[in-house]
């Protein structure tokens, strides 16, 4: 189920919301419990039964983890969701890499009928991380199922983060089964459900119809090359922040604080402050779990190189993928090379080089690795093509998006109350209806393949 | 790993952990839905106000004189669907009927013996009727004593286009006639609330929708629309020029909307290739240009990777469809007769084909009435490289007649 749906808006979050309140106390966790395993169980029954499992597992292993407090308890807990991802995700790459042809056969089968359930890569980094912080005794396992399974499969953000730690959320579910009276902050909750809808419709969806407009065939413009790069740019980062920010407004109506995953990445310094704004938990998951466990700085480069690489890898499978991994782990350590004469640049300079070498990177997201060299071939050739797809429009519409990037202050008008007019009801009220208007634009949210 | 060193997600001043404020909470609630529903409401209402063009112009085919044909150039898939299911409805079932997707749609009334007449045939094609809607159709028609007296026409989709185009729904028919046709059939529970919930939802997506919404105020301010109706073959194109504010939205740069508004007011308001029914249920209009097919393509492979390939399984369900249509009719009296299209291309065999020719035996084994033309090139057969003409109709009717079925066996 998406959150840019009308039975989602109309029907599933009133009706989780009019429930979670009127139940017991004690009840309300199985209320959210239950609504997230329908949220997931919409988009069908194999996944639900992966995501269950996956659950059931993790909750019952991590008492073992505990007892046994080896590696290789945790390598055998670890292992059910670890086996699903890769066959579900890796699978085929894998296969193809090696030069299996398994089109036909059953492998095949399996794999179509697998076809990557959506959130996988997130919730299981979520019950990696709670297996590992058992084990390493920063945690105990939890006896509550229900509240565990709340953690994991939390309708939020379980189809495409913030990836959340037990730790962070354990004493607020703690909170809602026990507070009788909670106060939600429910006008910050609407108004991050607001903004969010319209970033994803008007930023993120607008952006995609035009932007797909672009063929990358021969004939093509350089300056539609350029069009396509950066609307993509605006298009990734809006799908996901807009998804992101939704998960936070909805999670607040239920009195739950989720952490903030984007903090305006496009104006970072530097292709390391970059990673410190975007996808947050992700870069924060990666840092704590592979990067300080493999002795991090100690031996910087080729940990960054991992770290970037399994940061790839987990995007999607495919070499294109793994190019992008590098792609930033070559920008990351050059920087950590010359970070003293950089840090003396403008600051502009420094974020206009920043976003441009991030931007340049994105078309590894959906071309192959020959498309994406095409498509520069073109642009820095600065080959005329056939004619333009791009009127002034397009491009006018493209630089109203960049200047809210650039010079729109999320923190001042997102992330501060008593603004009158941004923290108005009715203006949410409008924005609201205004992207539900423009729902034929919508899509999927490009993170669910992750 | 030491602690400090671990991430602190709400370590110092996190942003997203505002302090509540509970008391502003009811209040802000309620101007939010407030505010929503004025402006949802705002939008169902103009959407409301768009003219229904078929309640409003019903067609009675018997009232279409030779040389006149019903435009549907305004109407959406449904609608087209609706003129058809409530002219059954209205009118004295035909003694012949001919079923299937747009292949069979110039198929007319001049196929038939001379000694039938007008009313004696109608042809309920649809652009993409499955078998699976046929059947549906049929049971309509026989819960309202509607279904053709002497004989029914069957086309079954070719491999070559898919099995969806047979044992699936087009979607192209009223919602409603989904529903009651579920209602009919063994579907389970789950199913139909699934389908009603999108059903409503499908409604209310299209009431809130800003093309929608677009479309309506067109209508409505816009005068002189309404296209849809009877017309002569003769009647001249009809012109109508865009709305002058169109050109203001230009000049703003917004061709992106002029665009889309221009397509409506295409739609709505210019007969630019005039196209419809005629009084047999049949095409009128242009086809594509028989120049253009090369009998020696091969082309019987599934283009598109959405269509679904026949399989054993396949043939399976289309034979219960078939046994389904024959058991409608045999309970009322007049005949089923299925049959596989012509095709202005080469027969290259493959696993499709061998899958068709499984089916054709299995139902001449049940007795059902089956003729195979996929084997036959012949051109005269063709009105342009794809839809079959009447000459077509002939043979089918006279290859009937060697079998022994009669074409027109009752008597009125």
């Amino acid at each position: 189920m998406n959150f840019n749906t009308l039975p989602f808006l109309l029907v599933f979050l009133p009706a989780c919301l009019v429930i979670f309140y009127t139940v017991p106390v004690r009840f309300r966790l199985h209320v959210l419990f239950g609504f997230s395993l329908l949220f997931y169980g919409v988009s069908g029954l194999l996944p639900l039964a992966l995501l269950t499992t996956a659950i059931v597992w993790s909750f019952l292993l991590a008492f073992f983890v505990r007892r046994h407090n080896r590696s290789l308890a945790l390598v055998f807990a670890v292992s059910f969701p670890l086996v699903a991802l890769f066959v579900s995700k890796y699978l085929g790459f894998s296969l193809a890499t090696v030069g299996v042809d398994y089109s036909g056969t059953r492998v095949a089968d399996i794999l179509i009928r697998l076809a990557l359930p959506a959130g996988i890569s997130f919730y299981t980094f979520q019950i990696v991380a709670y297996l590992v912080d058992v084990r390493d005794g920063v945690l105990d396992p939890d006896p509550s199922l229900v509240r565990y399974g709340t953690f994991i499969s939390f309708f939020p953000q379980l189809i495409a983060g913030p990836i959340l730690r037990y730790e962070q959320i354990k004493p607020q579910l703690e909170r809602v089964a026990s507070q009788r009276v909670l106060a939600p902050n429910i006008a910050l909750g609407i108004k991050f459900l607001s903004f969010g809808l319209c970033y994803k419709i008007f930023f993120a969806d607008v952006l995609f119809a035009m932007q797909e407009q672009y063929s990358n065939e021969p004939g093509a413009n350089f300056a539609d090359g350029a069009f396509s790069v950066l609307s993509y740019s605006l298009i990734i980062y809006f799908d996901f922040w807009s998804y992101s920010l939704m998960a936070i407004g909805i999670a607040k109506l239920f009195s739950i604080d989720l952490p903030r995953n984007f903090r305006e990445p496009y104006v970072s310094l530097s292709p390391r402050e970059f990673w410190r704004r975007w996808h947050v938990t992700l870069s924060y998951w990666l840092r704590d779990y592979v990067y300080l466990r493999m002795r991090g700085n100690e031996s910087y480069v080729r940990n960054i190189l991992i770290v970037f690489l399994l940061c790839g890898l987990w995007h999607g499978a495919g070499w294109n993928f793994i190019v992008w991994g590098a792609y930033h782990a070559l920008f990351v350590i050059a920087y950590h090379l010359v970070r003293r004469w950089w840090d003396r640049w403008p600051s502009v300079a420094q974020i206009a080089i920043t976003f441009v070498v991030i931007s340049m990177g994105w078309p590894l997201f959906y071309l192959d690795i020959d498309g994406y060299l095409t498509l520069y071939g073109k642009i820095f050739s600065l080959a005329p093509g056939d004619g333009t797809e791009y009127g002034w429009f397009n491009w006018g519409y493209l630089t109203l998006v960049l200047g809210w990037v650039f010079f729109v202050r999320e923190d001042k008008i997102l992330f501060n109350d008593n603004q009158w007019l941004v923290d108005s009801p009715v203006l949410h009220g409008v924005m609201v209806s205004a992207a539900i208007a423009f729902f034929s634009f919508g899509r999927t949210f490009i993170y669910f393949q992750f | 790993m030491p602690a400090s060193d671990r991430y602190q997600p709400h370590a110092g001043s996190d942003d997203t952990t505002l302090d509540s404020t509970p008391r502003r909470s009811v209040s802000t609630a309620i101007a939010f839905i407030a505010t929503c529903a004025v402006a949802l409401g705002i939008s169902f209402v103009i959407t409301g106000l768009q003219p229904n063009y078929y309640d409003e112009h019903p067609i009675d085919f018997t009232a279409i004189e030779d040389d006149q044909y019903a435009l549907i150039s305004a109407l959406t898939d449904a609608e087209i669907a609706q003129i058809k299911l409530d002219y059954i409805e209205r009118s004295k079932p035909p003694r012949i009927a001919v079923y299937g997707h747009h292949i069979v749609r110039g198929l007319g009334q001049d196929g038939l013996p001379a000694s039938a007449g007008p009313e004696d045939f109608f042809n309920f094609y649809l652009t993409h009727l499955t078998l699976a809607e046929t059947r549906d159709v049929l049971r309509f028609k026989e819960k309202r004593g509607k279904l053709p007296t002497d004989l029914i026409l069957i086309h079954v989709s070719h491999p070559y286009f898919g099995a969806h185009l047979v044992v699936g729904n087009s979607w192209e028919m009223p919602l409603d006639f989904y529903w009651q046709s579920m209602v009919y059939s063994k579907t389970n529970w789950i199913e139909k609330v699934d389908f009603l919930i999108r059903q409503h939802f499908f409604r209310l997506s299209l009431r809130l929708d800003w093309k929608h919404i677009g479309y309506a105020l067109i209508n409505v301010l816009y005068d002189g629309c309404q296209i849809y109706g009877v017309y002569d073959f003769e009647n001249p194109v009809r012109e109508s020029e865009p709305p002058s504010f169109l050109g203001i939205f230009r000049l703003l740069g917004l061709d992106y909307l002029v665009s889309k508004l221009e397509a409506v007011h295409k739609v709505h308001c210019v007969v630019e290739t005039p196209s419809g029914f005629l009084n047999d249920g049949s095409f009128f209009g242009p086809g594509a240009d028989p120049s253009n097919f090369d009998a020696d393509a091969r082309k019987d492979f599934l283009g598109n990777s959405a269509r679904r390939a026949w399989t054993g399984e396949v043939v399976e369900d289309i034979r219960d469809l078939a046994r389904e249509i024959q058991d409608i009719t045999e309970r009322n009296g007049t005949r089923a007769v299925f049959f596989l299209a012509p095709r202005l291309q080469k027969f290259v065999p493959n696993a499709g084909h061998e899958h068709a020719d499984q089916l054709v035996a299995e139902l001449k084994k049940d007795g059902i009435v089956t003729l195979d033309y996929r084997r036959d090139l012949n051109e005269t057969y063709f009105s342009d490289g794809i839809h079959l003409n009447s000459a077509f109709l002939h043979t089918l009717l006279a290859d009937l007649a060697e079998q022994d079925v009669e074409t027109l066996a009752h008597t009125r």
